[in-house]
C-alpha cells in the first residue's frame, strides 16, 4: 500500500460533508482498490475523473455503436477534438478538427460567464491539437421568454451575450448555430458550442504523452489557478435547483477571452517552434477536473504516470487547498508535455515574448511536473505525498451498466386524415412569426461572423456557415447544426435520425459533400430508466443515420442529468453538427434567391406525417407520427445536389426545414431583400400538380419531411432536369418572379409585410 | 428619494484587472481598482435595505453567484471612485482607484486615469467626487 500522508477523508464523512457527488458503491470501490481511506484530494480527484463529464461511466459503451471510422477520418473519438481530411493544397492535407461541448447547467446559474466559458473551452479542446481555430458554433434551447422579468429570458439573453463578448474578443467567427425556445427547456437550458479549426495533417499535435517521454516536463500554461470552477466536473453531473444556486457558486468559471487570444497566439508560435525542432509532444485543455484531470489524462493515454509538485502551480491566492488547486477548474489553462531540452524556449514564448504575467494576474506557463515510467499518479504539497494512485484506475476503471429497454423501431407511418378545415392565409403569418421559426438576425447579429476574413456564406446568409480556410486555396469547409426538440419528444430514435439528416442536408445546401459529424446528446437523470432508454434509442438513431449517410462522428460529448431537483427533465436532446467540404469554394450555393423568371424545384418528398411540425403547434394539435427518412432517395437526392452544385446549375438553394417549404420560400425570398433584391417573389403552382394527392396542401406546404428547395436558371432547367431523371422527389413547383409577393393558391401575400412578421418577434428580446 | 446602488462583480474582475496593469503601465501611481455599475433610482427607498431587497430581487441587475450589491450614501461618486457616463445612458460605470490597498485615489490621480484610460471623451464624460 502506499502512503499518503494528507489528512484522509474520515471513514463516517458524508460525501455530501466534503462537496462530492461519488456515490457509496463507487467510494467502496476506491477504499478497497486503495487498500485505505482516500486523502481528501484522492477524493476529490476521484469525484471529478469519476463524473459523468469526464468518465461518460454511463454512456462510453452505448457510444461505441456509433461510426467512427470512415475515408475522411484523420482522427476519430479518442483525444480532445475529432479530424476530418478537408482536402489538398499545394502537396499539402489539410484537416479539419472538430469538436462540440455543453455547458448546460453553468449557463442557467450564470448565463453570460457559463456560455462565454463554453465557448472558450471548446476553443482549447481544437487548439490543443495543433489548429489555428477558424470557427464557433452555437446550438441553444431556451425556455419560454415571452415574460420579459422572467429568469428564462435572464438566461437568454445572457448566453447570447456571453457567446458573443467570448468569441468576438478572441477573434473567432461564429458562423453557424440555431436556436430553439421550449417550455421544458424553462428549468434547463442548452447551451452546446462548436468549435472549428484547421491543421496541416503532418502538423498535428496529440492529447497524448508521445513515445519515450518518460522524464519529460509537464508544463502548465495561462491564467493563474484559482477556487473558480471547484468542482465544476461533478457540479455539471448533479441536478441542478434553484435553491442550490448559493452553494453550486463556487462552480462558477470566470472568461477571460483577452487572455486567450494571447494564449492561442502564444501557441501558434510555440507549433512554430515545435515545427522548427520536429519533436512531437503533447498538449491538452484543462478542463472538468483541472490539473489534475487533464495532466492524468495526457500521460495515461500514452502509457504513463505522473507527479506533479501542487506548490508549482502559479495561484491567484495563497493558501489554496491542495484538492483546490488539483481539481478546480479555472479558465484559460492548457498542459503541455515536452521534452525538458524544449522548456526553456516554450516558457520564454509565453512568459517573455507574449509577457503572460503582465495580461492577467500570475498568468504564466510554468513547469509542474514530470512524465513517469511508472504508472501512477501522484501530486505532492508541502512536502507531503497526497495523492498516489494507480492511474489507470483513475483514468479508465468507472462503468455504470444501467437498465434499459432496447429501443423499438415504431410501427410505419399508417394512413391518416389530412390537415383539413384551415386557411392558409390564417397559418403562413403564424407559422412565420413561431418562435422556432422567426428570424434569428436580432440573436447572430451580436456575433463577429466575418472576423478572420475567410468566411464565404455568413451566420444567416445560408443552411450552413462557409469558410474558405486555406488561404490562396480552392478549399472550403462548412459547418451546420441540427436537432429538432419538437420531434424528439415523440419518437427519440427517429428525432436523432433526423438530426442527422438535417445537419448533412444544411451542409448539402451549401453544395458541399458532408465528411463527418460531431454530436453532444443532452438528457436527463440516466438513473431514470425513461431518460436512459432516451439516451439508448437516441444513440442509436444516430448510428443508423450516420451509417446510411456515411458521416461518421469524429467527436462528441454526452450531457446528462438536466433536470431539477422537481425531476422536470430537458426533452431528451440529441444535436448533431456537420462538417461539409468543398474542392472547388467557386461551387458554394446561397441562399437569397437571385434573379426573377427562375424555376423552383422542390427535392424532397412531403409526407402526410406532422408529429413536431411547427404547423401543427401553431394550430394546437398533436400526431404522433414523425415523417420517415426514406434513405435510398434522400441519399440519391443529395447526390443530386452535389453535382448540380459542381456543374453550378443552381442559382440559390435552401434545406428546408421549421415551417416547410413556404417558409424555406420566404426565407430565400427575406435573404434576397438584405442583399438588396426587394423585388423578387415566387409563384408556387397549385400543389396538386407536383403532390398529386398524396398529401394535402397544407402538408405539401408546411410539412417538415426535408428536402431541399432550390433555384434553377431557366437555361439550366434542361441540365438540371437531365441530372435529375433518375432521382425521385424532384418536382418543379413554381418560378420567381419581378414582385414582391408569394403568390400561392391564387392568394398573393406582400413579402415585406412577412418579413416585418418575420423578423419582429425576437427583436424585443434581443434589441 | 433618489438614490444609486453599486453593483460589483464578487467573482474575480478581469476588466478592472486589466485597468490596474494598465494604469500603471501609463505610469499612474494606484495599488487596487474597483470596477462596479451604478444604478440610480429616482424615486428609491428611504431605507437603504429596503433598496438593496428590490435590487435583489431584480434579475436584470443582480444574479446572486456574481454580484455584491452596495447602496451608496449619496447619488454621487464616492471618495475615490470616479464615475464615467455614456452619452445618453443613464447607467454609469465607476471605477474605484486605491492608492494603497485601503488608501482611496486622491482626485488628481482619479482626473488622470479617466483622461488616460478610463474615459473616451468622443462618447462620455467623467464625474468625480465633489
Amino acid at each position: 500500500m502506499r502512503g499518503c500522508s494528507n489528512r484522509a477523508a474520515h471513514p463516517g464523512h458524508r460525501l455530501a460533508d466534503v462537496a462530492v457527488a461519488l456515490r457509496p458503491d463507487e467510494l467502496a470501490r476506491i477504499r478497497e482498490r486503495l487498500g485505505r481511506e482516500p486523502t481528501l484530494v484522492e477524493l476529490h480527484a476521484f469525484d471529478a475523473q469519476w463524473s459523468e463529464h469526464c468518465s461518460y461511466k454511463s454512456s462510453r459503451h452505448l457510444l461505441k455503436k456509433l461510426p467512427t471510422t470512415g475515408t475522411a477520418v484523420v482522427l476519430g473519438p479518442a483525444e480532445d477534438s475529432g479530424i476530418l481530411h478537408l482536402g489538398e493544397w499545394n502537396g499539402e492535407r489539410y484537416g479539419i478538427v472538430i469538436a462540440h461541448e455543453s455547458h448546460n447547467h453553468p449557463s442557467q446559474v450564470v448565463p453570460f460567464e457559463g456560455a462565454a466559458t463554453g465557448i472558450g473551452g471548446i476553443v482549447r479542446d481544437v487548439l490543443c491539437m495543433g489548429a489555428h481555430v477558424i470557427a464557433v458554433a452555437d446550438p441553444l434551447r431556451f425556455g419560454t421568454i415571452d415574460d420579459p422579468h422572467s429568469h428564462q429570458r435572464y438566461v437568454a439573453q445572457g448566453v447570447v451575450d456571453g457567446i458573443s463578448a467570448y468569441g468576438n474578443a478572441i477573434g473567432v467567427p461564429n458562423i453557424a448555430g440555431d436556436c430553439y425556445f421550449d417550455s421544458r427547456f424553462d428549468d434547463n437550458c442548452l447551451v452546446n458550442v462548436v468549435s472549428m479549426g484547421i491543421v496541416k495533417e503532418s502538423e498535428i499535435i496529440h492529447s497524448y504523452a508521445p513515445r519515450r517521454a518518460d522524464g519529460w516536463d509537464i508544463v502548465l500554461v495561462g491564467k493563474a489557478t484559482d477556487p473558480s470552477g471547484f468542482g465544476g466536473a461533478s457540479f455539471s453531473s448533479l441536478t441542478l435547483d434553484a435553491q442550490d444556486e448559493d452553494s453550486n457558486k463556487g462552480a462558477v468559471q470566470v472568461p477571460d477571452p483577452f487572455l486567450k487570444s494571447v494564449i492561442m497566439r502564444a501557441s501558434y508560435r510555440v507549433f512554430a517552434y515545435l515545427r522548427e525542432l520536429g519533436v512531437a509532444v503533447g498538449f491538452k485543455d484543462l478542463g472538468a477536473g483541472g490539473i489534475m484531470g487533464c495532466s492524468a489524462e495526457i500521460v495515461s493515454a500514452g502509457g504513463y504516470g505522473a507527479k506533479i509538485d501542487l506548490e508549482a502551480v502559479n495561484v491567484a491566492i495563497e493558501g489554496m487547498r491542495p484538492e483546490v488547486i488539483a481539481v478546480g477548474e479555472t479558465q484559460e489553462r492548457l498542459l503541455w508535455v515536452v521534452p525538458p531540452a524544449v522548456t526553456p524556449e516554450l516558457l520564454r514564448i509565453y512568459n517573455e515574448e507574449f509577457t503572460l504575467p503582465e495580461i492577467a494576474y500570475n498568468a504564466r506557463a510554468t513547469t509542474i511536473g514530470t512524465v513517469t515510467a511508472e504508472k501512477r499518479y501522484v501530486l505532492r504539497y508541502h512536502d507531503q505525498t497526497v495523492m498516489d494512485v494507480e492511474i489507470d484506475f483513475l483514468t479508465g476503471s468507472i462503468r455504470d451498466d444501467l437498465p434499459f429497454t432496447e429501443p423499438t423501431v415504431p410501427a410505419a407511418t399508417a394512413e391518416r386524415p389530412l390537415v383539413t378545415g384551415v386557411q392558409l392565409d390564417e397559418l403562413i403569418e403564424r407559422v412565420l412569426a413561431h418562435g422556432d421559426v422567426c428570424s434569428r438576425e436580432p440573436l447572430y447579429r451580436r456575433y463577429d461572423s466575418v472576423v478572420r476574413g475567410c468566411t464565404v456564406i455568413p451566420r444567416g446568409a445560408g443552411d450552413a456557415g462557409v469558410l474558405a480556410p486555406v488561404p490562396g486555396s480552392s478549399l472550403g469547409v462548412a459547418l451546420a447544426v441540427a436537432g429538432n426538440p419538437r420531434m424528439s419528444h415523440i419518437d427519440v430514435r427517429l428525432a436523432a435520425e433526423h438530426a442527422v439528416y438535417e445537419a448533412v442536408r444544411k451542409v448539402a445546401a451549401t453544395g458541399a459533400r458532408a465528411i463527418g459529424l460531431t454530436d453532444c446528446l443532452n438528457f436527463g437523470n440516466p438513473r431514470k430508466i425513461e431518460h436512459y432508454n432516451d439516451l439508448v434509442a437516441a444513440i442509436d438513431g444516430l448510428a443508423r443515420a450516420a451509417g446510411r449517410f456515411n458521416s461518421p462522428f469524429v467527436s462528441g460529448n454526452v450531457s446528462l442529468y438536466n433536470e431539477s431537483a422537481n425531476g422536470r427533465a430537458i426533452p431528451a436532446s440529441p444535436i448533431v453538427s456537420c462538417v461539409g467540404a468543398f474542392n472547388d469554394i467557386a461551387t458554394v450555393v446561397t441562399m437569397p434567391l437571385k434573379s426573377a423568371g427562375s424555376v423552383l424545384y422542390l427535392i424532397g418528398t412531403p409526407q402526410l406525417a406532422l408529429g413536431g411540425s411547427v404547423l401543427l403547434d401553431v394550430l394546437g394539435r398533436s400526431d404522433e407520427h414523425l415523417p420517415r427518412i426514406d434513405y435510398d432517395a434522400t441519399i440519391a437526392q443529395h447526390d443530386l445536389m452535389y453535382a448540380a452544385a459542381q456543374a453550378r446549375l443552381f442559382r440559390s438553394a435552401h434545406a428546408i426545414g421549421n415551417g416547410g417549404l413556404i417558409t424555406a420560400i420566404c426565407e430565400m425570398a427575406f435573404a434576397a431583400m438584405r442583399k438588396g433584391r426587394a423585388s423578387i417573389g415566387a409563384q408556387i403552382h397549385d400543389a396538386w400538380q407536383w403532390t398529386h394527392g398524396s398529401v394535402g396542401d397544407l402538408e405539401a406546404y408546411f410539412g417538415e419531411a426535408g428536402g431541399f428547395l432550390v433555384e434553377v436558371a431557366a437555361d439550366d432547367v434542361e441540365a438540371f432536369e437531365g441530372l435529375a431523371d433518375d432521382v425521385t422527389g424532384v418536382h418543379e413547383i413554381g418560378v420567381t418572379i419581378e414582385r414582391p409577393v408569394l403568390v400561392v393558391d391564387d392568394q398573393a401575400f406582400d413579402l415585406h409585410r412577412l418579413h416585418s412578421i418575420w423578423n419582429t418577434p425576437l427583436r424585443e428580446v434581443y434589441p | 428619494m433618489r438614490r444609486a446602488v453599486a453593483i460589483g462583480l464578487k467573482i474575480p474582475d478581469n476588466a478592472a484587472y486589466t485597468a490596474l496593469v494598465t494604469l500603471r503601465r501609463l505610469g499612474i501611481d494606484v495599488a487596487r481598482v474597483e470596477r462596479a455599475d451604478i444604478v440610480r433610482f429616482a424615486d428609491a427607498p428611504d431605507e437603504a435595505t429596503a433598496l438593496m431587497a428590490a435590487v435583489e430581487r431584480d434579475e436584470s441587475l443582480y444574479n446572486p453567484n456574481k454580484h455584491r450589491v452596495t447602496v451608496l450614501e449619496t447619488d454621487a461618486p464616492r471618495v475615490g471612485e470616479v464615475w464615467i457616463v455614456q452619452d445618453n445612458v443613464d447607467r454609469p460605470v465607476g471605477w474605484r482607484l486605491y492608492r494603497s490597498p485601503d488608501l482611496p485615489a486622491d482626485t488628481a490621480t482619479l482626473t488622470q486615469a479617466a483622461e488616460r484610460l478610463l474615459c473616451n471623451p468622443a462618447i462620455e464624460r467623467a464625474i468625480f467626487p465633489k
